[in-house]
């Protein structure tokens, strides 16, 4: 990890939501590999055995093999980006994010989502695989209410939910990550093992973080993030406009020369643009009762006012 | 006439069969869920459930709320409503070594599972790059003193109902 060069300020606002394109894509890979390692395999010392080994159980990282995958992009994206350790604000972020993530894609990440505030005046946030969600205080900025704070967690939710950060692992790694758990697996012992498993893991990871923090992640996928997140909001009960303004207060606040997000996002222009058309698109809701948009406001400033 | 018969009668075993094949069973896909006696996180508790855990999804009543199901453990013993987005149609291979895991799966299953990446490669991994997990720990709640990110299911309906939202989506 310490090859990544450090906290590229890649405003990622990797807002979020969902596709087809992406899940036929995992489905594709789910259903190739098997016999692509099998194969591979064959001609091996542990040879077909391995190969149904892989074909039976491993025909992707188990949700318990993402936990621990997202676990260490986290923890390795929190060594370019101090965690803010605000009480309430974190624990206002946790109950907002886990009522949003209620209407998420199943299935469920293996322990379920989590939020932490990054102590950073970028622009950033990422949704790291397995349900890890972490967000700048510079980003939170870009919110005034509720509702906009939401529309920024519930983009996050749509990259964990699409697995955008697993599709970032590439074909060839992922073959031979899923080959090494296979020969771990098939082997009594599994002793000497341990130091090829943990250098596949550490390329996987590798892939993940590099795509999360200095490519960003493919425009379409910023797409379906953003889309997936009005379709969120307006499930739960918020104003999928506020995914709007924020976009347009960070508008405002990016600097011009930011090349790492202007290479890798949208521009905020070009993604108003489709989320106008999208919103239009969707049934009308009920508005909020006055005492209900209140309670939002009041709880929303107890909590980040300050941020 | 008796044709149609045929038809009517083939369309009905065909739908049947896709339904009870939909409908066969699930597994847990996180690490434990609950089962509760209401589709609701302010039900009483039944039991709870592991990864991996197969269930046989029952027959939904008029009662039934989008985002729940109503199951039956594979063992009989439990029976109640469980969160649809904690369950999967993949198979999921059971953590090594778990009660369930001695029980119920094949031994090849038991050998491949929890041999992945898991505890030990992350020791590994945390080791060579000395990176350090603290805060990963204490986002996801496992620091007894840091309950700001220990919210339970009760917090998160209550903050729901405050602000006049919907669970899991509108209804």
């Amino acid at each position: 990890m310490k090859t990544i060069p450090p906290a590229l300020p890649v405003i990622s606002l990797m807002l979020i939501l969902a596709g087809c394109g992406t899940l036929d894509t995992l489905k594709e890979a789910a259903a190739g590999n098997p016999s692509a390692i099998a194969q591979t395999v064959e001609t091996g010392k542990q040879g077909v055995e391995v190969g149904q080994k892989v074909v039976q159980a491993n025909k992707d990282f188990s949700p318990e093999e993402e936990y621990y995958i997202g676990r260490t992009v986290a923890a390795t994206i929190l060594t370019m980006y101090r965690p803010w350790d605000g009480p309430k604000a974190n624990e206002y972020l946790n109950t907002l994010g886990l009522s949003l993530a209620l209407a998420a894609v199943p299935p469920n990440p293996y322990k379920g989502y989590h939020f932490l505030i990054m102590d950073t005046d970028d622009i950033n946030a990422f949704g790291a695989p397995s349900g890890f969600v972490l967000v700048s205080r510079g980003l939170l900025r870009c919110a005034s209410s509720e509702d906009e704070v939401a529309s920024i967690l519930a983009h996050e939710i749509g990259h964990v939910s699409l697995k955008h950060g697993m599709s970032a692992i590439s074909s060839a790694r992922r073959t031979d990550a899923l080959l090494a758990i296979a020969k771990f697996a098939a082997s009594n012992s599994g002793v000497g093992m341990l130091s090829d498993l943990t250098a596949s893991f550490g390329g996987v990871i590798g892939d993940i973080v590099k795509t999360m923090v200095s490519s960003g992640y493919s425009r379409d996928q910023e797409k379906q993030a953003d889309l997936e997140a009005i379709r969120i909001l307006h499930d739960v009960g918020y104003d999928p406009q506020a995914l709007v303004r924020v976009l347009t207060v960070m508008k405002t606040k990016l600097k011009p020369d930011g090349k790492a997000f202007a290479k890798t996002h949208p521009a905020p222009d070009t993604r108003i643009s489709y989320l106008k058309d999208a919103i239009k698109a969707q049934a009308a809701m009920p508005a909020a009762s006055a005492a209900q948009v209140k309670s939002r406001q009041m709880r929303y400033l107890a909590a980040l006012q300050k941020i | 006439m008796r044709m149609r018969f045929f038809v009517a009668a083939a369309l009905l075993l065909a739908a049947g069969a896709a339904f009870a094949a939909d409908s066969a069973q699930l597994s847990v896909t996180v690490k434990e869920t609950q089962i509760l006696a209401t589709p609701s996180a302010l039900g009483t508790l039944v039991g709870v459930l592991a990864y991996g855990d197969k269930v046989t999804v029952l027959d939904q009543p008029a009662s039934a709320r989008k985002g729940w199901l109503k199951v039956k453990s594979s063992d009989g013993t439990l029976q109640g409503w469980v969160r649809a987005g904690d369950l999967t149609k993949r198979v999921v291979a059971m953590s090594a070594g778990s009660q369930a895991a001695s029980q119920t799966a094949s031994s090849g299953d038991v050998a491949a599972a929890g041999k992945g990446f898991n505890k030990e490669v992350e020791a590994q991994y945390s080791q060579d790059q000395k990176l350090d997990y603290t805060w990963v720990d204490i986002m996801q709640g496992d620091k007894e003193e840091k309950k700001e990110f220990k919210v339970s299911p009760q917090q998160v309906a209550a903050f729901i109902t405050a602000g006049g939202l919907n669970e899991g989506g509108a209804q």
